[in-house]
This record gives C-alpha cells, structure tokens and sequence, in this order.
C-alpha cells in the first residue's frame, strides 16, 4: 500500500490504512518528540498525541503540501503547545527558551587549544550531549539542525524573535561543543589510563 | 575583525557563506577556524540524526489504536488490511513485556521439560495410567494446553534420534520445543523492530537456553535408548 493509498483510505476510516501511516512515520515523530523532551514516557505520550490529532483531521488533508511536511509540523506543535503548557505558569516564554543568563551562557576561552571535533565525535556522543542541554537550547538546537527548520519557521512556531531563535542556536552549539570536547577529553584520559594499566601488568 | 565580532557573524548567519572580512579574519585566528570547523562537523552530525528515527514501543500503537476505535475514527466495518500474527496480537506480547509473567512462561516450559525427564524413567504403563487418569480426573486444562490453544501452531518438524522412542515422550519434547520455538520466533521478531528493548533481549536469551536444554535432554534420550 502506498502511503497516497494509505492516505485516502485513512480517510474512510480504514484501520489498516491508518497502521501503516502510523508505521511509516512514528519513528521520525518519535525521535522528534524524544528529542524535544528528553524524556522517554513524554515522548511516548506525544507521539501519541500528535497521531491521534493527525487522524483527527486527515480527511481536511487535500495534498497541497507533502505529507510528512504536515505531519512533522503537526508534531512540533503538538510538542511546543505541551511544553509550553508546563513553563507558561511559572516563568514567560522568552525566559524560557533562554533559561541561561547572557553572562552565564557557554563563552570561548581565548587562548585555550581547541580540541577539533571533526572526525572524533559520532552520533551517540552528539546526541548524549544534546540531551544535556537547557530546554531552551535543545528545542531550538533540535529544530534548526536536526530537523531542518529555518530561523523563521522557528520564530513562528515557538512564538519568539528571529534573533532569539538564532542567538538560542548559537548558544546551543557552543554549549554542545564544550560538552564534547569534555567527551573527547574524557575518552582520550581513558585510554591513557588504559594504556597505563596495560603497560604496567 | 576580532574574535567577538567574528562570532556574532557566525551567530547572526543563515546559511553557509560568510562575508569576506569574517573569511580573512578566519585566515588569520586559528581559535575562529577551530569553532568554525566545529560548527559545521556538530550540524552535519545533526542532520545525519535527523535523517534516522527511532522506533517507539509497540504499546504506542495499541494504545493509539484504542483511542480511535473509541472515538470512532476507525471504523470496524471497513475491512482492515491483513496484517502478521504478531501485530493481530500485541497485547500477547504486552503480557511478555511484564519479567513476572515471562518469568512464569519460561517456568512452565521448564518445568514441562522436567516433567518429560522425569517421565522418562517412569515405566511405559505407568505412564499410560497416569494419562488416563488425568484424563478422567482433570477439568482444568494445563498451562501449556492453554498456550498452546491461545498461541501456537503446532508444526511437524521431526527431530533426529526421536522417532524410534516412545510416542507420548516423542510428542512431549516435540510440543514442548514448538512452544519454545514459537517464543524464539516472537522474541526475534520484537528485538529486530525494536533493537534497544532490552528486556526482549534478556527474554531470547532465556529463551535460546531453554531450547538447549531441551535439545540436550532429547539428544540424551536419544542416546541412553530412552524408552525404547
């Protein structure tokens, strides 16, 4: 069954059909929720969520768009209104997304030999570190880079300035390179030790 | 340009290119080239983790599904597309998901495998009246029956060095393997969809080392004579 296929007879309600979209897109909504929150049972609950709202109104969808397009977008939002449900009550949104005070953000010590990333960090180091950064950061970090949003689709969706979505990845990147550079000195002292122990047996 | 201006360009910039005092001072600041290089190899890794998705546990689904049909979004009168045993059955494999419940399942399997040891030193007749009068006596069907019922396909997969021993011993490893089969299979078929679930590991782990007792006790069998 092709996903046009799946489409339309999701759209009459056939069980099956709305298996298989679910099958062709929950692992993408779900690393996307997984993501943004960082938290396994949310992310579940989201992905949840965003599917039951997605078949809520697949008979208004009419093909103008692609259809990952609408559910990706879908999802972010789904994802951004929770979030924005927890921390609306406690503190305002551009508070929120830049949870680190300007003087206290990650900053570059000059001077100080950078170790380069290139070719030294995979997949799973990037994606540990992305899940220590602030929520602010990681969401904006998330839906630049990770899933190719533009600036002011970003603006759009998290309800916030150009420049803060830019200024919110610029801090992201910075505080992602720290942690892996720690990473690559973490890794590089094990060795060492490694090596040592090694040695000396 | 100094550093703090060259990284407010790079703060400030959409895409790729970047203007040509940034690209001389870039030239010049082995620091600059450095977190340069380092924004683009943590962007290309980034969008190499969008690319891939992670599976979530199968109990989104059912869950999911539960909440169209009580919404009625689904509609139960148009014909759904055929699906594999194990997705007919998710909620089975939910049941596995709990350790205490797995754990009796495996207990089961190995206390039939005992059962069939032990059988075996039991002469012929004995054995014989002992099926009948569990027949006569027993209204409760036994765990593996029902298992059985609920779950297996019962194959004829004949197992060398058991054709010549006794039928009933023969049947009682034979189901007994099938069952363990028929877990393997679901077990395999649960950490290949989700390769992190590391419960469904620990189960097919469990599970491969029942059928290598099992095997064990039929090969044995097979070469003590057993109940020939």
């Amino acid at each position: 069954m092709t996903e046009a296929e799946a489409i339309r007879l999701a759209q009459q309600g056939d069980a099956g059909a709305f298996e298989r979209i679910y099958r062709l897109h929950s692992r993408r909504v779900y690393a996307l929720c997984l993501r943004m929150v960082g938290n396994t049972t949310e992310a579940e609950d989201l992905t949840q969520d965003a599917f039951l709202q997605l078949f809520r109104k697949i008979g208004t969808f009419r093909g103008e768009s692609a259809f990952s397009t609408w559910l990706h977008r879908l999802a972010v939002n789904v994802v951004l209104m929770k979030l924005r449900k927890k921390t609306l009550a406690e503190t305002p949104l551009e508070e929120s997304t830049d949870p680190e005070d300007e003087s206290s953000g990650p900053k570059r010590e000059i001077g100080v030999p950078d170790l380069l990333l290139t070719g030294s960090i995979d997949r799973v180091h990037l994606e540990r570190a992305i899940q220590q950064l602030p929520p602010g950061y990681r969401q904006v970090f998330v839906l630049h880079d990770v899933q190719g949003f533009e600036h002011n689709e970003i603006a759009g969706l998290m309800e916030c300035s150009i420049g803060n979505s830019k200024s919110q990845l610029h801090k992201a990147r910075m505080r992602l390179r720290e942690l892996l550079q720690e990473t690559l000195r973490d890794l590089a002292r094990q060795e060492r030790q490694a090596a040592k122990t090694g040695g000396s047996d | 340009m100094v550093c703090e201006q060259f990284e407010r360009i790079l703060e400030q910039q959409e895409d790729d290119t970047l203007p040509k005092p940034a690209l001389d001072h870039l030239e010049t600041c082995e620091a600059c080239r450095a977190l340069s290089a380092d924004f683009y190899a943590i962007h290309d890794m980034a969008l190499e983790l969008g690319a891939e998705g992670i599976a979530p546990p199968e109990r989104v689904w059912v869950s999911l599904r539960g909440q169209l049909e009580a919404e009625g979004l689904i509609d139960v009168s148009v014909q759904a597309t055929p699906q594999p045993v194990y997705r007919s059955a998710p909620g089975w494999w939910t049941v596995f998901q709990r350790p205490a419940v797995a754990g009796a399942f495996l207990g089961i399997v190995l206390a039939a495998a005992s059962a069939v040891t032990y059988l075996s030193n039991v002469p012929q007749t004995a054995v014989q009246s002992q099926a009948a009068l569990q027949q006569e006596t027993s209204y409760v069907p036994s765990a593996d029956s029902v298992f059985k019922e609920e779950v297996l396909t019962v194959g004829n997969d004949s197992i060398p060095g058991l054709q010549r021993q006794d039928t009933a011993v023969t049947d009682s490893i034979r189901r007994n393997l099938q069952i363990v089969d028929n877990f393997i299979a679901m077990c395999e078929k649960s950490v290949r969809e989700q390769p992190d679930n590391q419960m469904a590991r620990e189960y097919l782990y469990g599970a491969y080392q029942q059928k290598a007792e099992l095997l064990a006790t039929a090969m044995n069998r097979s070469m003590t004579g057993g109940l020939q």
